[in-house]
């Protein structure tokens, strides 16, 4: 199980936290919680174990987050104002340029729209494993969408439609 | 929940798609992960022993500090009973030297004290007894009746003069070798002979058949 899922679970902690160790960490605790407790878990097909291993593993990667102090929810976006991310174009961008822009975003921007965007989590649910309200979710993710374009556009190959 | 964006939805497919992003770190990272994975087990393994041995020592200091506390209870208990007895024996040891050293000295001391005593006496009184006992008993007294001869009867009859009481003694020779003791109430043949013997004389008039008496008299 371990060998199954461990590559797809790093993938998604090193998203959350953007750091080799604390994704060690995460996936440790968070694996050793999986074996810990197989028995109490209901199979209900394969996605349903996938699921709940995912589940496990971002609550893991957020405890990890939570206990660091660059966890901050800023509401300083002045620099970026461009709301033109509907007619991006993201075809012609290059996937490590994506990483790295990511990489580089403030944790609560890239928190929340990795579980957003990515995870397809609601903004009640992301409110609720963050402990934070639901519009500073949203603020989050929108500015998260600001950055990422912003970065863009100094970026070769990304255009908009408009 | 699907990004409603197609900017979001965008991004979701270039990273869904690159999966293999960090496929260098997580190999890297891939056997140091599953080592302190089964580090962790056997710690937790350990860490519960740990807890029950800890639970262990835990029980036995409770139950060895409640055993020693009572010990050092029964010990001072022990020792507070030795001081007494030692003490008692001491004080014994002193009044039968005292008693020894000066036997005078308690007898009259003795003496001197006044003291009662009841003595319980138990006193017989002897009383004359006066006992009365009837006794019923049942005597049989052999008596033999001889009855004579009519004519011998009514003839000493005739001869004897009357008499109120019985006549007891009369003997004669009925028979050679017999003595016969008749024995008459003479009170009743009396009055037999009032009613029956009524001889008239000069008459023609039956007498009594049984006054075959040589002499006829009226009674």
């Amino acid at each position: 199980m371990f060998d199954t899922f461990y590559r797809q679970m790093f993938h998604l902690s090193m998203r959350i936290i953007y750091n080799q160790h604390d994704a060690e960490d995460a996936l440790i605790t968070a694996f050793s919680k999986i074996f810990r407790s197989i028995g109490n878990f209901e199979y209900r097909g394969e996605s349903s174990l996938t699921k709940w291993i995912k589940t496990i593993v971002i609550n893991e990667s957020i405890r990890i987050l939570k206990s660091k102090p660059t966890l901050s929810y800023s509401e300083d976006l002045t620099e970026y104002e461009s709301t033109d991310f509907d007619n991006a174009d993201l075809t012609g961008v290059d996937i490590d340029r994506i990483y790295a822009i990511i990489g580089a975003m403030p944790d609560g921007y890239r928190t929340v729209f990795n579980l957003f965007a990515i995870e397809g989590y609601s903004h009640k649910e992301i409110a609720d494993l963050l402990n934070i309200a639901e519009n500073t979710s949203k603020s989050q993710l929108r500015k998260a969408r600001i950055y990422i374009i912003e970065k863009l556009k100094t970026t070769q190959g990304y255009e908009t439609t408009k | 929940m699907k990004p409603q964006n197609n900017f979001d939805d965008q991004i979701r497919k270039m990273i869904i798609d690159s999966a293999d992003h960090f496929g260098r770190e997580s190999e890297n990272s891939k056997e140091r992960i599953w080592q302190h994975v089964q580090l962790k087990k056997e710690k937790r393994v350990a860490l519960l022993w740990f807890r029950a041995l800890a639970a262990a020592c835990l029980l036995l200091l409770l139950v060895t500090s409640i055993l020693v506390v009572s010990k050092v209870k029964n010990d001072n208990r022990l020792k507070t009973l030795v001081i007494a007895n030692s003490s008692l024996e001491d004080q014994i040891y002193t009044m039968q030297q005292e008693v020894s050293t000066k036997p005078e000295v308690a007898i009259v001391s003795k003496a001197s004290v006044p003291d009662t005593i009841y003595v319980e006496k138990t006193i017989t009184v002897a009383q004359p007894s006066i006992k009365t006992e009837f006794i019923t008993d049942t005597v049989y007294v052999d008596r033999t009746i001889y009855v004579e001869k009519e004519n011998t009867q009514e003839m000493i009859a005739v001869n004897d003069p009357p008499s109120t009481v019985d006549t007891i003694t009369q003997i004669m020779e009925a028979n050679d070798h017999e003595k016969q003791i008749i024995i008459r109430n003479n009170s009743n043949q009396k009055q037999a002979k009032i009613r029956k013997l009524k001889i008239k004389l000069g008459g023609n008039k039956p007498v009594s058949k049984r006054a075959d008496l040589a002499l006829k008299t009226e009674l």
